[in-house]
């Protein structure tokens, strides 16, 4: 049997418990817990990837404010959900996801499988690409055909059919960040390459720091896909 | 062998060649052979090509004209006899079997495509394109995967006449039942032939496929699929027929379709002939398609294939480029020459919407693209079909007269977006990248109506000696100029404005005096006025109203202000957002660069391009360097026309660099949209860059006029083109400029003593250098 394991360090985190049942549910796993005992970060931080990485671990959870959360997210092979500092406002289940994308396949395809979850139980999923320099089109010939021409291609690219796509321009933090508070989103769902010093690392920093939404960090070539 | 193209090697005892070809050549000696003489009548009777006893180079090149090339040719010479006779055999055995059929893959002239990825695929579909006689079909495979966007559609043959009534689709034509699908392949648009090839990679007996959309028999599709016989699978009976049609109130397609299946050593090979045909007022019936399909039946596959590489051969002698030093950006010409000569068909009108028939992007709407950027590109290549795209607006005059009437104007007024009717069909809301806009320009982007006026001029300028224009195309200059005589505005000082309007920088919306609008208006008027039949009252107030009509030229600065308080927007350069070409709307918003001088494409710059007559002199060169760190490059159609102005303002360099950029926008997929279709206005562009730009031609009081400039990085520039019903060669280099024509021609060289001029008897230099 496949499993999410939540990564508890110090006294029982129950918003990392509850995140990860309620994508748990999404992935459609059982959960487990880890307690990390004592010993130094570095040593620890060995000991929980050691475990997340048994065959039986598609995904695991973590708080930002734990010791362990920067060696476990930038080394670990499977998804971990990551419960912002501040905590979330509430973690019942997962009724609206959201997926920032930049228009690569890279990203995209990290969060392919999971979008497609999302959709099938019935979860409202919008993904978010933000314009900036580096990602805006090079045309827009007409406003409402380009519209059409542009959004038309980026869905069938990387989305399922039923998920909104939300267009915005301006730093991608920020614009995710408030995408997401808008919308109340439950979780926030990122591909990305486990570097944080660079692509979506300014992203997955703020999202950590200033939000209060969980985030789910898909590392590029995770193995959620094939096996669960 | 012309063209630098291999002929087929293979060692002397190999008796097999593995690939169906399109000639056989035979020397006096093999010819003599027992049994060979039987063969090649044989093969001559299937549709191959076969000369014999005529010396090898003389044979290549004869052959070559006829598009058919490098491994396209079996040589027989010194084989032993049974060797000789094996491959012709094989051959024989090819052809009957329909195989399908070869390619010579010439790197000048193939768009090369490897591997199946669903995100590119739409994109390949649309470049894959092939076209003839007004219907198009998107270059899917004929598995028709899910990823993939499959469709018909024919010139002019809309859902309806709403903003949102593309282009009609038509039947599906191409799909093949193949299980399991291909995985790998690699897929050749061979643009000499105007042929698709795909194969198969990594299977034993891989899937092969060719097809090609007649341009000898126009409406005619003719595809040939191969593979393993338990893989494939025919859509009919063999022998069977299909008859589908499409339709609506306005219009229909109908394709008919005669399908045979044939096995031949576990190779099932599915053929099959479609006749598609259209009609612009009901759905069609199968009187047309029945004859056109008979006629191909009766014709047989090989044999129209062998008429469509000698036709796209014939195009490509009249009209195309040679850029020795830069393969890259010849290939990219002759792509979009390609698509320019697929737009061309032989009905009374043709309605180019900015894709095309390559997608249903932009709803298959008439934009100024066909004007400005299309029609001129077309006069050069096919002058019939330049003077459709005429007839499709003059055929709209009523329209255009009705609306204006309805603004309390006079004359006629053309709308931004035309699709059917010729009713506006502009969308009222769009989006800027996620930002919820007005669209305006249906209302405002009135240029368009000046700008319908010019292509029936500049149509006629470069197709009849006399330049002058039919009745109804006079009626159309006259009835243009009514308008703007209604739409502007005389202040008090007796200066005449145009208040209220969006120019071609669409970044800045409700201005006032446009400098091109002013200047494509003042031109529309003057030319009228030129009219016998504008009485003298008339022509006087015409006279006058264009002279009191500002322009927005700063004589002490030296350029032309874009529009009335321009020179007062905060001084942005696009750099300072982003590296061009980029959407700095989508990027910045639209309220930060309507406030900023930042634009989208060339304005001011317009005036230089369509009328540099019309422009301050000596203004050309101060404008663009004023203009053009200032111009984002965010429409498709911008690149190519900035390029051009490079190439007249001297500075070829720069121009070269934008035109390398213009022809990457669809085979790289710049903007993300190509999978909706090609941009066509930006392949008119590029072609007018060579054209207009390079070789600095252009036609006045019926002499063609030259000025060449080569890039750095060119060392010489042929191109042939037509104009004033000759077809004309102008080969450029560093120190000479040659130019012949197929008849008599005047021509008028503009390079002041730079180099030597040469023709042949039937061209007379007038003037300049040369004379």
């Amino acid at each position: 049997m496949t499993h999410l394991t939540a990564v508890l360090e110090g006294t029982r985190n129950p918003q990392v418990v509850a995140a990860a049942r309620a994508v748990a549910g999404l992935l459609g796993v059982d959960t487990e817990q880890l307690q990390v005992g004592p010993g130094s970060t570095a040593d620890r931080t060995r000991r929980v990837l050691g475990a997340l990485a048994a065959e039986d671990v598609v995904a695991a959870a973590v708080s930002a404010g734990a010791a362990v959360c920067e060696g476990v997210i930038t080394h670990v092979a499977v998804p971990v959900v990551v419960i912002p500092r501040e905590g979330v406002r509430s973690m019942r289940g997962i009724s609206r996801v959201l997926l920032p994308l930049d228009g690569s396949a890279e990203a995209a395809l990290g969060v392919a499988d999971l979008a497609r979850r999302a959709v099938d139980t019935d979860a409202d999923v919008t993904a978010v690409h933000v314009f900036d320099a580096s990602t805006v089109p090079a045309f827009w010939d007409q406003a409402a055909h380009s519209y059409r021409a542009w959004t038309r291609e980026f869905q069938h690219r990387y989305l399922p059919e039923s998920v909104h796509l939300d267009l915005r321009r301006g730093l991608p933090a920020d614009q995710v960040l408030a995408a997401a508070e808008r919308a109340g989103v439950d979780l926030i769902v990122l591909g990305w390459n486990q570097r944080l010093d660079e692509g979506r690392a300014a992203i997955v920093r703020q999202a950590f720091t200033g939000g209060r939404v969980p985030v789910l960090l898909v590392p590029t070539g995770a193995r959620t896909s094939s096996r669960t | 062998m012309a063209r630098g193209t291999p002929v087929t090697e293979r060692s002397p005892s190999t008796a097999e060649l593995g690939h169906t070809v399109g000639a056989v050549v035979v020397d006096r000696r093999g010819a003599s052979m027992p049994g060979v003489r039987p063969r090649l009548r044989r093969l001559r009777d299937l549709g191959v090509r076969v000369l014999v006893g005529r010396p090898l180079p003389a044979a290549l090149e004869q052959l070559d004209r006829s598009g058919i090339a490098g491994e396209l040719v079996l040589v027989i010479g010194d084989e032993p006899p049974d060797t000789a006779r094996a491959l012709l055999d094989e051959q024989i055995a090819r052809v009957l079997a329909r195989r399908v059929p070869g390619i010579c893959v010439d790197p000048r002239w193939a768009i090369v495509e490897h591997g199946v990825d669903p995100a590119r695929h739409r994109v390949t579909e649309s470049l894959f394109t092939v076209v003839s006689g007004g219907i198009g079909i998107r270059g899917s495979v004929e598995e028709a995967p899910d990823f993939g966007d499959p469709l018909v559609l024919a010139t002019g043959i809309y859902v309806g006449t709403g903003p949102d009534d593309g282009l009609l689709p038509g039947p599906d034509v191409i799909d093949v039942d193949l299980t399991p699908p291909v995985i790998a392949d690699r897929r050749i648009l061979d643009l000499r032939t105007g042929t698709l090839h795909r194969t198969e990679v990594g299977a034993d007996r891989p899937v092969r496929s060719m097809r090609f959309a007649s341009i000898a028999q126009p409406g005619l599709l003719a595809v040939r699929v191969e593979a393993a016989d338990d893989r494939i699978g025919p859509c009919l009976p063999t022998g069977g027929e299909g008859w589908e049609t499409v339709g609506t109130a306005y219009g229909g397609i109908g394709a008919l379709a005669h399908e045979e299946t044939h096995q031949d050593s576990g190779i099932r090979s599915v053929e099959r002939l479609v006749a598609v045909d259209s009609c612009r007022s009901s759905p069609p019936g199968p009187r047309i398609a029945r004859r056109r399909l008979d006629r191909a039946t009766s014709t047989g596959f090989d044999h129209l294939l062998a008429q469509q590489r000698a036709a796209w051969a014939r195009r490509w002698e009249r009209v195309t480029v040679t850029v020795p030093d830069d393969p890259e950006t010849e290939l990219g010409l002759r792509f979009a020459l390609f698509h320019l000569w697929q737009l061309t068909d032989d009905h009374d009108e043709l309605a180019v919407g900015a894709r095309g028939l390559t997608g249903n992007g932009y709803a298959g709407h008439v934009f100024w693209d066909a004007d400005v950027f299309v029609l001129p590109a077309l006069v050069t290549i096919d002058p019939r079909a330049a003077a459709a795209m005429v007839a499709y607006r003059v055929h709209r005059l009523p329209t255009a007269r009705a609306r204006a009437r309805a603004e309390g104007r006079e004359g006629a007024r053309f709308p931004w977006e035309s699709a059917y009717d010729g009713r506006d069909v502009t969308p009222d809301e769009g989006y800027v990248g996620g930002e919820e806009v007005p669209i305006l320009t249906g209302t405002l982007e009135e240029h368009i109506t000046a700008d319908v006026a010019w292509a029936a001029v500049h149509h006629a300028a470069w197709t009849r000696p006399s330049g002058r224009l039919t009745g109804a195309e006079s009626t159309l200059v006259r009835e243009t100029a009514a308008y703007w005589a209604s739409r502007l505005a005389l202040d008090p000082d007796g200066s005449a404005h145009i208040r209220d309007v969006i120019g071609p920088d669409e970044y800045h919306e409700r201005v006032d005096d446009n400098a091109f609008t002013n200047a494509m208006a003042r031109w529309n008027l003057r030319t009228a006025a030129r009219q016998w039949r504008v009485g003298a009252a008339t022509r006087r107030e015409w006279l006058r109203l264009a002279d009191a009509l500002v322009d927005g030229y700063d004589a002490d600065a030296g350029i032309h202000e874009q529009f009335a308080g321009y020179s007062g927007l905060e001084p942005l350069l696009v750099r300072d957002l982003a590296e061009p070409p980029v959407a700095a709307d989508v990027l910045a918003g639209r309220a930060r660069v309507a406030r900023s001088q930042v634009i989208k494409q060339p304005d001011v710059l317009m005036i230089h391009h369509l009328l540099p007559g019309e422009a301050a002199p000596g203004s050309l060169a101060r404008d663009l360097a004023f203009y053009a760190p200032r111009t984002a490059h965010g429409s498709s159609l911008s690149p190519a026309a900035m390029a051009l102005l490079h190439a007249r303002a001297g500075q070829a360099d720069a121009a070269l660099e934008l035109l390398r950029i213009s022809l990457r926008i669809d085979l790289d997929d710049l903007g993300g949209t190509t999978s909706a279709g090609v941009h066509v206005g930006a392949c008119g562009g590029a072609w007018q860059t060579i054209v207009r730009g390079f070789l600095g031609a252009a036609v006045r009081s019926g002499r063609l006029e030259l000025d060449p400039v080569l890039p750095s990085a060119w060392g010489s520039l042929e191109v042939r083109f037509r104009c004033l019903g000759r077809d004309v060669r102008v080969r450029a280099d560093r120190e000479t400029v040659a130019v012949d024509a197929s008849g008599p021609l005047t021509v008028r060289p503009r390079v002041a003593g730079a180099a030597s001029w040469s023709t042949s008897s039937r061209v007379r230099f007038s003037g300049g250098p040369g004379a």
